[in-house]
């Protein structure tokens, strides 16, 4: 169809063009018609000529790439034990109940990612943080460490320590995660393109069932499954997770787009095996809308969990979290309130936190704990000191949480 | 009774530094108050004096088939049954006859390479809405020449984004009602200050808004009433208008919130007319508004808990501090109203003091909020703010309703204290050892 | 979270360049409805390379006079049968790592710090950018319009032939188009007008790749003739600047079109 004069002369010109294009003035600002002044270099047929093409199995091929990351944090906490006036704090005056608090803390990673050939890689990540109860870096622990293999492009395995997540929660639970504990363990965990949805399988063993059982011992395995499609505007998700001590679980969620927002709904059932006469089984479900304007500057996501556990049909929890616009720079404030409405207890807190200076960032937060000492969003009375003011000598117990603290930290990271 | 006055006078400087950290408290409780209410205030305010203009009036009414577009193909016989309305003695300021363009992300004025969006385009008949639009504040220009159907309003905010000025030509590009792209040139004749979500909207002429959007040039989507006295006549207006045009045209009656939702859906065999009220028009807004004022009253009555429970507390313990100097006064020939009046007075002192300091901080935090602060144009910002930066209106009586809050508060909560001090036996009194 | 409008906006124009190739065949000057209606149906033809998977690596340079050029480089790999495609980003560093998986309506966004995917409604998200959500859709030229009318013009070297095109459906979003035709019979310049005949828009295509019988645009300039800024008293248009490479046919593996592979890529 079109002659093939400019063949070997395109070859030689592409790289070169590429980069006029990309630099010239006449590109970006001449006139539209003297881009045709230079005839076409590209048109020709490139049946006879070698074949370049994206390299699919390049994208997932690369030299061993060592990288670290330091980072040291500095804080500051000034907070309330109990809300002045309130029956908890009884006489004590605004200024007895302020507790002031300082941390510090220098982690430091190093990870190893490696991908020799398209259908394998090797990764590793270990890190130590500073413990300052002796003052000293314990041994580094390995956090992620595992190997990938891909047969026929098709079946993905991952084998070794890894972080897994399945379900939807973001918020208050996540109760479609049945994986959570994968990362504290060892797992096997393959990936299939199964009809119109991936399947997914994994295998996994912790440091508990270890010592319970033999190592070679099934019964010191948890198993699961998942199955995710996206069918039309739907993306569905069904799970399973089988430990023989533990009751099964099963669970589903759906996710969907509304106009703007986007729904979610998860729903989890365990099944208890062990005593068939209590009726241990329960089961959980989570409702989230999550809504971001265009230029992802607002976004604002609300939750619903109920876990039928908590007695008396009490276990239910409603949240929301709100992220705004920079103010400045990349100073970007988020408020989230959670409340649990089992025992009237919740949690606020406004943060707004940016980078000061290369590398450096600041944040500044209010969380706000309300609640009775040992409900849901709050701990239990546990440190002992005796209130000398007091007329007479009485021991009181005091929160370790704060009911409210201005919590200021600077932190420093780098990475290469 | 006046030396009683100065005696607590000078009680209550002598124990400033056991009060201070109450005083502290005080001052913040009312200066959150002062900030909170002078906010909300700001809003409302905001809110009410723009919407009656974008929604074409305090009574607007619709005709619906059931494809979402409302059309009023019956001009005529709506205005007979306004007239009849106005013989029935409800005042009629001006009558709005418009075309209306409600595509958010569909609207966009070009003028010499700058660019902006608009959320909606508002067709007004200039000579019909004169006395209303007039109200707008312009900061260039006017309202345009009756029948100037070349000619468009818009917003200051609007105009600083496309750098353009009164008498330059805009050019407007929507889809239209057909689905595709289309474009006028309109030349701006007014500028006017609306910094708000009402603000990202501009005017035309209606005709040529109806021809931008492909659709018969005398269509009418809204018909609009604004009546003299929007406050207290507005849902009897409604109700005898939907009963005039029940007269001469189907009609549905006077819409509130859910039915003006779900009317332009609903399937009729003909055209059937309805009457809206401004306040069902902007009941989300009103809901809003509602649930601020809801968490205003909340974190009032939450921080007025905690000032009465710590202004017990401290008194509790002043009044055990000052034991001795109580039975001092009993001594001296105090009477037990005496010493009791002397320590509420020094909750007043207090009170006072708390709201004199924590006006004057909260007004100041004020100030600075809206001089330092200035967020980006956002839905929130646009609606709530002015300019991105916050408005605040601080009405006579917030004044007074903070001052008895927070004074009646420090009284309150020093009663049980003070009713304990005038029960103390001035030689019980002395013998404690302090 | 301009970044995100930028990539989003680059993916836009991936999309668009693959529904701009090239026309073939022409009549002489006259043209009845049929013929009119013929060629424009070979357009369509040539433009859709339904049937087989599409991969390639597109460099997109936004230049806005006065403001900047913004820079993203992606892989794109698309397969038309099955509604869905895979976009790779390479480039800026910043969002290097993060990956699109678009499956029917569906929009997966994998941002690779928090391993996590997060599905966004591809839909809206596309309307909202400032493309035109008809540059998604498959081309319907011979559908939507007729030629209206035919002359003849130099471009450049080029010898074109010029078809002013008329909306007659309601479906077409620019009521009004214009394209230059080259000897070769490929699309090398178009122009779109609003229904009032603002000229909005201009497409221009220096440069393509033949690859087996189709050719494929891999140099594309767009002009918005509205956009722009006044510099040293000359008007300069807004433009952005695509260039496609490695433009390929090739079989993709259906693992390319799965979470995991985007997760296998990033980091």
């Amino acid at each position: 169809m079109r002659p093939t004069t400019f063949h070997l002369f395109n070859r030689a010109f592409l790289p070169a063009a590429v980069f006029v294009l990309l630099v010239s003035p006449a590109w970006a600002e001449g006139s539209i018609d003297g881009l045709f002044n230079e005839p076409d270099t590209e048109s020709v047929d490139d049946a006879e000529g070698e074949e370049d093409t994206v390299d699919v199995g390049e994208l997932t091929t690369a030299p061993l790439e060592v990288s670290g990351s330091v980072s040291a944090g500095i804080g500051a906490g000034l907070g309330l034990i109990e809300w002045p006036g309130s029956a908890a704090a009884g006489s004590r005056t605004a200024a007895d109940l302020v507790r002031p608090s300082g941390f510090y803390s220098i982690s430091s990673a190093v990870s190893v990612d490696a991908r020799p050939e398209p259908y394998l890689r090797f990764y590793a990540n270990v890190s130590t943080s500073l413990d300052e109860g002796v003052m000293d870096f314990p041994a580094p622990e390995v956090k992620e460490l595992f190997i990938d293999y891909t047969l026929a492009d098709t079946v993905f395995f991952r084998a070794g320590k890894q972080g897994l997540a399945w379900g939807q929660g973001r918020l208050l639970a996540n109760p479609a995660n049945l994986v959570s504990r994968v990362s504290d363990g060892v797992a096997f965990r393959t990936t299939v393109p199964a009809g119109p949805g991936t399947l997914g399988g994994v295998i996994y063993s912790i440091e508990d069932w270890v010592n319970r059982y033999a190592a070679i011992d099934p019964r010191a395995f948890g198993f699961a499954g998942q199955w995710e499609a996206t069918l039309g505007p739907l993306s569905l998700a069904a799970m399973g997770h089988y430990h023989v001590d533990e009751p099964v679980d099963a669970a589903a969620g759906v996710s969907f787009g509304l106009g703007e927002v986007n729904v979610a709904v998860d729903g989890a059932y365990h099944i208890d095996q062990g005593d068939p006469i209590s009726s241990a089984s329960s089961w959980e479900a989570l409702g989230q809308l999550f809504w971001e304007d265009e230029g992802r500057n607002w976004s604002i996501l609300t939750e619903y969990w109920f876990d039928s556990s908590v007695a008396d049909r009490q276990g239910h929890q409603a949240g929301i979290g709100i992220r705004m616009p920079d103010l400045w720079s990349d100073w970007r404030p988020a408020v989230s309130w959670k409340h649990a409405f089992q025992d009237h207890s919740g949690e606020v807190i406004a943060g707004i936190g940016g980078s000061i200076a290369p590398d450096l960032t600041m944040s500044i937060g209010l969380p706000v704990i309300y609640g009775k000492p040992g409900t849901f969003y709050r701990d239990a009375l546990t440190e002992t000191v005796t209130d000398e003011n007091a007329d007479e000598e009485e021991q009181r117990l005091t929160p370790v949480d704060n009911v409210v603290t201005l919590l200021l930290a600077i932190r420093l990271n780098f990475s290469l | 009774m006046i030396h009683l006055f100065l005696t607590s006078w000078r009680n209550f400087l002598r124990n400033l530094r056991r009060y201070w950290v109450l005083l502290l408290a005080l001052i913040l409780v009312t200066a959150v108050l002062t900030s909170v209410l002078a906010v909300f205030g700001g809003m409302r305010t905001g809110i009410n004096e723009k919407a009656s203009r974008y929604f074409a009036g305090d009574l607007v009414v619709f005709g619906y088939t059931g494809h979402n577009k409302s059309i009023v193909e019956h001009p005529q016989e709506v205005l007979e049954a306004v007239d009849e309305v106005h013989e029935q003695g409800i005042g009629i300021k001006a009558i709005s006859k418009r075309s209306i363009y409600y595509k958010a992300a569909r609207i966009d004025l070009f003028y010499a390479g700058y660019w902006t969006r608009q959320r909606r385009l508002l067709g007004a008949e200039w000579a019909l809405e004169r006395p209303m639009l007039e109200n707008l504040s312009f900061t260039a220009g006017g309202v345009p020449e009756d029948g100037d159907e070349s000619a468009a309003m818009i917003s200051r905010t609007t105009a600083d984004q496309l750098k353009i000025e009164v008498g330059d030509t805009m050019l407007v590009s929507i889809w239209s009602d057909k689905e595709r792209v289309n474009t006028t040139e309109v030349v701006i004749r007014g500028i006017f200050e609306e910094p708000s979500f009402f603000g990202f909207a501009t005017y035309l002429h209606r005709k040529t808004l109806n021809r931008l959007r492909e659709v018969p040039e005398h269509q009418i989507n809204e018909l609009g009433v604004y009546l003299e006295k929007p406050l207290h006549q507005q849902q009897k207006a409604a109700r005898l208008l939907a009963q005039e045009m029940d007269k001469r045209l189907p009609t549905i009656g006077v819409l509130d919130r859910e039915a003006y939702r779900a009317a332009p859906f609903k399937k009729r065999e003909v055209r059937e007319y309805g009457v809206t009220t401004l306040s069902a028009q902007l009941d989300e807004l009103n809901d809003l508004l509602q649930v601020l004022t809801i968490i205003s009253v909340v974190i009032m009555i939450m921080f007025l808990g905690i000032t009465v429970v710590g202004v017990s507390n401290t008194f509790t313990m002043i009044v055990w501090e000052r034991t001795r100097e109580i039975g001092t006064l009993r001594a001296l020939g105090l009477q037990k109203g005496g010493v009791i009046l002397s320590f509420l007075f020094e909750a007043l002192f207090l009170g006072i003091g708390g709201v004199v300091f924590g006006i004057l901080f909260g007004v100041v935090i004020l100030f600075l909020v809206q001089m330092l602060v200035e967020l980006p144009p956002n839905f929130v910002s646009t609606l709530f703010f002015s300019q991105g930066r916050l408005q605040w209106v601080l009405a006579g009586r917030d004044l007074v309703l903070i001052a008895s809050v927070v004074i009646g508060a420090s009284i309150l909560g020093s009663v049980r204290a003070t009713i304990r001090a005038g029960r103390k036996r001035p030689v019980e009194a002395l013998s404690k050892n302090t | 979270m301009n970044e995100y409008k930028q990539l989003l906006r680059t993916m836009v124009l991936v999309l668009l360049v693959l529904g701009a190739a090239a026309p073939a065949a022409m009549g002489d000057n006259e043209f009845s409805r049929e013929e009119s209606r013929r060629i424009l149906e070979q357009v369509d033809r040539l433009v859709t390379f339904g049937e087989r998977d599409f991969s390639a690596e597109y460099t997109v340079s936004d230049v806005r006079p006065g403001q900047g050029t913004s820079r993203t480089k992606l892989t794109l790999f698309r397969r038309d049968r099955a509604d869905t495609y895979t976009i790779i980003v390479m480039e800026p560093e910043r969002d290097r790592g993060k990956g699109y998986l678009r499956i029917g309506d569906k929009l997966l966004l994998y941002d690779p710090v928090p391993r996590r995917f997060t599905s966004i409604n591809a839909s809206d998200r596309f309307q909202s950018t400032n493309m035109r959500n008809s540059d998604f859709n498959k081309s319907t030229l011979s559908e939507d319009y007729r030629i209206t009318g035919h002359s003849q013009e130099e471009l450049g070297v080029y010898t074109t032939d010029v078809y002013e095109l008329e909306a007659i459906t309601e479906d077409a979003t620019f009521p009004k188009m214009k394209i230059w035709i080259d000897e070769d019979n490929l699309v090398r310049k178009s122009e779109d007008y609003s229904q009032s005949g603002r000229h909005m828009r201009t497409i221009a295509i220096p440069d393509y790749e033949k690859i087996e019988d189709r050719y494929v645009p891999v140099r594309m300039v767009i002009q918005d003739e509205l956009r722009g800024r006044t510099i040293d008293g000359q008007f300069k248009h807004e433009r952005t600047l695509i260039k496609v490479e490695k433009p390929s046919f090739q079989e993709l593996p259906d693992m390319v079109f799965t979470r995991a592979y985007i997760e296998r890529v990033s980091k």
